[in-house]
């Protein structure tokens, strides 16, 4: 195990490398384009669309989006055949083909992720945004938002789509476009963690939600972003503070959860959980509620990186996002992986039956590190053959990250 | 504007299944509107339909026997004459005399003339002289029917076929093979005058023919049924419709029924449709009129909370183009665990189930009756007559009482140990006829 500190985790930043990626040769990091497939694309700085189909790489990706032209039709998921009516049947086996939200898949090589409606559940309430991202140190990020809407409120599947594409969103341009020097958030002072403390580790530390710039919580990091990358050209632009542009996705997906809101929600305006991990030398995680984020690898040290705001072994949630949420401070981990592993991101309805680390990471290792698709794959099936009784999101994040071709820092 | 008529289409089911059933009941409900804008079936007078020609063939039986009473051929006389003057303007028509043989009696001139005030007047008259004497084969009667109509391959093409008694005169075999020739080459309505006539033969002749049977009691009602039968077939606007019903992959469909306004059973006609998942089951012609029909397919069962299609069901018509689509309807499967759903029976589908036992517990315990098994007839009929009332289908209750009793000591319903042959047939006849499911 490391035995980097906390404090000089949290001083480089996204800077320095850490040991895993040391021990990796550097690779050009080679992205599939979700739009029409080409997997020559190249993350380059500036490059925001696809060379082959002009589809703006920015954008995160939920699986939720209309099918491309490039995609010819999906065959039958229960019998394979290749007509489906204008209904959604199959005209061979009769099945209804699943709504697009009733099973989500994005696979982008570099993180993948898998969103299913369960076999219980009459729609899907879970959201998932993906999206590799290249920071202003030519240093590749990725990154991974998990939301779960909470069903008794209404159109929780509004809220948790609406809470993943603005963190997201929020997450990519601010990475893209760095953080000026003069907003960095101070590192944490050194002294007795308050709770919640998730775990008791050299490597990981709870980032303290110190000096919220109070007043203007959601519209900060954007403005800060688009302030940033007006400057970039003048050189005062970091790389983006990963601690601060963390905790601006979680206010700016609170934000879009509560627009949803109506009058007509009888009191319970649409409303869901939140789980964002921000991959690159460190991790960085927020969340609240109970939706969580994991560390596995193959050598014993796997282990949880969140601590749910629930009461143990009850669901009832003591945070959330949306109208009344009364703007919660999220809980913030930065994490620093000591070896290649993946971090894992996930709503309740996978941990519901895998809840140990261990047991995670015996499913999706060591396969995820390589086709990190498969292992999301295996792990929703495992919830689907245990009973399915949730929906189930799993987003996979192989570590380290590629890096770029040619780093511009 | 469509040459067809227009056809509502209304489907009634429960689409939620337990996990693992198989069973999907539905009951297709179609409504045919005249594409002219007329009401129900016009009558004597009316419009030619839409510029279909119709063909009208009435076969009345000259055995001997018909003369026995005499009042029996008076009245076929009688009625095939208001049959005549019932065809619409302009229909062609003949009238065959059926005993042992079959003679077209008009016209006699080998090619069918349209009906006028000339022809009728000489077709009258021809039917006038008709007498009874010889024995009967129905069988060849279907044929030359089927001579005759073979000249208008296009026409909306109807048969009458009266008869006073068994199929005598010719094997069984025999029978069968003229039905199954005739089968898409026509339809018919069959009726039996006076006692000594089969009721199960003349139900083969009509079932197959997508026809009604009925019974003639009474010799003076013969000429307004005729009317109503004739009035009925010229009203028709499309000669050959078809249920075509595509199920999926690895399902059988358990059958295809029409309920109402009586019951059939489609399912043995089915013939292949338009590729290797579709079926085509004959509904013959169509006029401004409602019918039912209920469909049982058994599929794969599906994971909870899949849909599946289990049936779509298309009207299509078959033409010279091939076949046009009139109408369609889905039938749906949707597995759940919510018993209060999966266990809910469509009314629709209940009413008609009932109906289809009713039907099957007055047949049986007829035969139970007749055989003098009496424990086995009042179980059955018994069972009939709680159907009957709980359907409020008060002519079965009727007739049910005409061969039942209430047992003194117990105040149950049983069989009688001997009843009116007429009074069991008429019960036999009317027992397919159904009422109307009430709106959902």
């Amino acid at each position: 195990m490391t035995t980097e500190t906390a404090a000089q985790a949290g001083g480089t930043g996204a800077g320095g490398p850490a040991a895993g990626q040391e021990a990796d040769p550097p690779m050009p990091l080679q992205l599939t384009c979700p739009n029409c497939g080409a997997t020559d694309l190249v993350m380059e700085q500036g490059a925001r669309f696809c060379e082959a189909c002009g589809y703006g790489v920015d954008e995160p990706v939920t699986g939720e989006e209309e099918p491309s032209a490039f995609q010819g039709p999906k065959p039958c998921v229960s019998c394979g055949g290749t007509e489906i009516d204008a209904e959604g049947y199959c005209t061979d086996c009769g099945d209804l083909q699943p709504r697009r939200r009733d099973r989500m898949e994005v696979d982008l090589g570099v993180v993948a992720g898998i969103s299913d409606r369960g076999l219980r559940h009459h729609r899907n309430e879970d959201s998932m945004a993906l999206r590799p991202a290249l920071g202003l140190d030519g240093r590749n990020l990725v990154v991974a938002v998990v939301c779960d809407g909470v069903s008794t409120s209404e159109r929780p599947d509004e809220a948790s789509a609406a809470a993943v594409s603005a963190a997201a969103k929020l997450l990519l341009t601010a990475i893209a476009a760095g953080t000026p020097v003069g907003e960095r958030m101070p590192d944490p002072e050194p002294g007795p963690a308050p709770a919640p403390g998730p775990v008791e580790t050299a490597v990981m530390e709870l980032v303290l939600p110190s000096v919220p710039p109070a007043g203007d919580e959601s519209a900060g990091a954007a403005e800060a972003a688009e302030a940033a990358e007006a400057a970039e050209p003048s050189g005062k632009a970091g790389p983006a503070d990963l601690r601060l542009i963390s905790r601006h996705a979680v206010a700016a997906a609170d934000q879009a959860v509560s627009d949803l809101a109506r009058d007509a929600d009888h009191g319970n305006p649409p409303a869901c959980t939140y789980v964002s991990a921000v991959v690159g030398a460190e991790v960085f995680v927020a969340w609240l509620g109970d939706s969580r984020a994991y560390w596995l690898d193959e050598r014993g040290t796997s282990r949880a990186l969140t601590r749910d705001d629930a009461e143990e072994g009850s669901h009832a949630i003591e945070a959330w996002l949306g109208a009344d949420s009364g703007a919660p401070e999220p809980h913030l981990i930065r994490f620093t992986p000591d070896g290649p592993g993946v971090v894992l991101v996930c709503s309740d309805g996978l941990w519901n039956y895998v809840d140990q680390a261990a047991d995670l990471a015996a499913l999706a290792m060591p396969g995820a590190q390589t086709d990190p698709f498969g292992a999301a794959a295996r792990l929703v099936q495992k919830a689907l053959d245990s009973g399915g009784h949730d929906n189930i999101t799993a987003v996979l994040v192989p570590y380290p990250v590629p890096a770029s071709a040619e780093p511009s820092a | 504007m469509s040459q067809y008529p227009d056809f509502a289409f209304e489907i009634n089911q429960n689409e939620f299944l337990a996990a693992g059933a198989r069973e999907v009941h539905a009951v297709v409900t179609l409504t045919a509107t005249a594409a002219t804008g007329g009401g129900p079936a016009p009558s004597h007078g009316g419009a030619p339909a839409s510029g279909k020609d119709n063909v009208e063939v009435i076969i009345i039986d000259c055995s001997g026997s018909m003369d026995y009473p005499r009042t029996k051929m008076m009245a076929a006389k009688e009625a095939t004459k208001v049959a005549i003057d019932t065809l619409t303007d302009g229909a062609y028509f003949a009238v065959v005399a059926g005993t042992e043989g079959a003679r077209v009696v008009y016209p006699t001139g080998g090619h069918l003339l349209r009906a006028d005030y000339q022809s009728r007047a000489a077709a009258k008259e021809a039917v006038s002289r008709l007498h009874a004497n010889g024995g009967t084969a129905m069988g060849r009667w279907l044929g030359q029917a089927g001579r005759i109509f073979d000249a208008h391959p296009n026409a909306i093409k109807h048969a009458i076929l009266l008869t006073d008694g068994k199929d005598e005169s010719e094997t069984p075999a025999d029978l069968a093979r003229a039905i199954q020739a005739s089968i898409g080459n026509f339809t018919a309505d069959c009726r039996g005058i006076g006692e000594d006539w089969e009721v199960g033969e003349l139900r083969k002749i009509a079932d197959a023919l997508l026809g009604t049977v009925g019974i003639i009691r009474e010799p003076s009602r013969l000429a307004e049924d005729f009317r109503e039968m004739t009035a009925n077939s010229m009203g028709k606007e499309v000669a050959d419709v078809a249920l075509r019903l595509w199920a999926p992959k690895g399902a059988t469909v358990r059958y295809v029924k029409q309920v109402s306004p009586n019951l059939a059973d489609l399912s043995g006609m089915r013939v292949p449709g338009d590729n290797p998942l579709t079926g085509d089951y004959p509904t013959g012609a169509w006029g401004a009129e409602t019918r039912e029909y209920h469909v049982c397919v058994e599929v794969e069962p599906g994971n909870i909370g899949q849909e599946k299609l289990a049936g779509r069901v298309q009207l299509v018509a078959k033409d010279a183009a091939g076949a046009t689509l009139l109408g369609e309807g889905k039938i749906r499967a949707v597995w759940t665990e919510d018993t209060d759903l999966s266990t809910r029976i469509n009314g629709r589908v209940a009413h008609y189930t009932g109906q289809a036992e009713m039907a099957a517990a007055i047949q049986e315990g007829l035969d139970a009756q007749a055989a003098g098994d009496l424990d086995t007839a009042t179980a059955r009929l018994g069972r009939a007559m709680d159907l009957a009332v709980e359907s409020g289908h008060e002519d079965t209750v009727k007739m049910l009482r005409k061969v039942t009793e209430v047992d003194p000591a117990t105040s149950k319903v049983r069989a009688k140990a001997k009843v009116d042959k007429g009074d069991a047939m008429e019960l036999d006849v009317v027992s397919t006829k159904t009422v109307r499911a009430k709106r959902n």
